[in-house]
């Protein structure tokens, strides 16, 4: 899969890698401030309260 | 394989630091909202349901947080939360408090040991509450913050506060909770309470 990447991305080396840090950035923030807020809204790690939370 | 290694390691970082920081942002906001709310008097007594109703102090964490109205998930993300239908802070009953067991929220609530100053602040006054008892009870257990949680079912006779949050710590299936009991209250005109020297 980064093999394909690598091949998809323009320019050079140096241009390539520059691309891959972007994309790596832009996947760990997408990640940390959407994925994961809704990955952690449907864990069971959150119930903090007796009874029914109303 | 190893990128989804890779993400369920940096989701355990979420978990534990991400969160975290998120509550902690959404307190400073909370803390400001509630010094707004409480410049504007006695018009804003009545709490509403996700907006800070009250200070909490726990001396022997070194922590101290806004208390938001209510204890469902969009609540508790700002912060520990008040059962809607529980006591005020001063009041003869139980005040129930539920929080995240997380590093800015409940996480070391388990250290607590019976004598330990727990201080509410609200618009009018300061409360005094030193622990009583600590216990593990299951999901269910709704008696835990019934207004007399002594004698679930009686009328209540003490004004006591309690905590709740999940056990063991990343887990569902208990709950950790503190039971506090009032000792004194103090005016706001006599400035913090001697309990709290040390604490910011």
């Amino acid at each position: 899969m980064y093999a394909w990447i690598w091949r998809r991305l323009p320019g050079g080396r140096a241009a390539k890698a520059a691309c891959s840090a972007v994309l790596l950035v832009a996947a760990v923030l997408l990640l940390w401030f959407v994925v994961f807020p809704v990955v952690d809204g449907l864990l069971p790690l959150n119930d903090v309260a007796v009874g029914e939370a109303e | 394989m190893v990128t989804i290694g890779v993400v369920v390691l940096l989701f355990a970082a979420y978990a534990v630091y991400g969160k975290a920081w998120r509550i902690d942002a959404e307190q400073h906001q909370m803390a400001d909202e509630l010094d707004k709310r409480w410049n504007r008097g006695a018009a804003a007594d009545s709490p509403v349901p996700g907006q800070p109703m009250a200070r909490m102090y726990v001396p022997r964490l070194d922590k101290k947080w806004a208390v938001v109205e209510g204890v469902r998930q969009a609540d508790l993300r700002r912060g520990p939360g008040h059962y809607k239908k529980t006591a005020r802070p001063g009041e003869i009953g139980n005040v129930g408090i539920a929080g995240h067991r997380i590093s800015s929220v409940f996480w070391d609530v388990d250290r607590l040991r019976k004598g330990d100053v727990i201080v509410a602040e609200t618009r009018t006054g300061w409360f005094v509450y030193r622990v009583v008892r600590q216990r593990l009870v299951l999901p269910g257990q709704v008696e835990v913050i019934a207004p007399n949680p002594d004698k679930p079912g009686q009328p209540p006779t003490k004004a006591m506060l309690t905590l709740t949050t999940c056990n063991p710590k990343f887990q569902n299936w208990q709950r950790l909770v503190v039971h506090a009991e009032l000792e004194r209250e103090q005016a706001k005109s006599l400035g913090r309470p001697a309990e709290l020297k040390g604490l910011q």
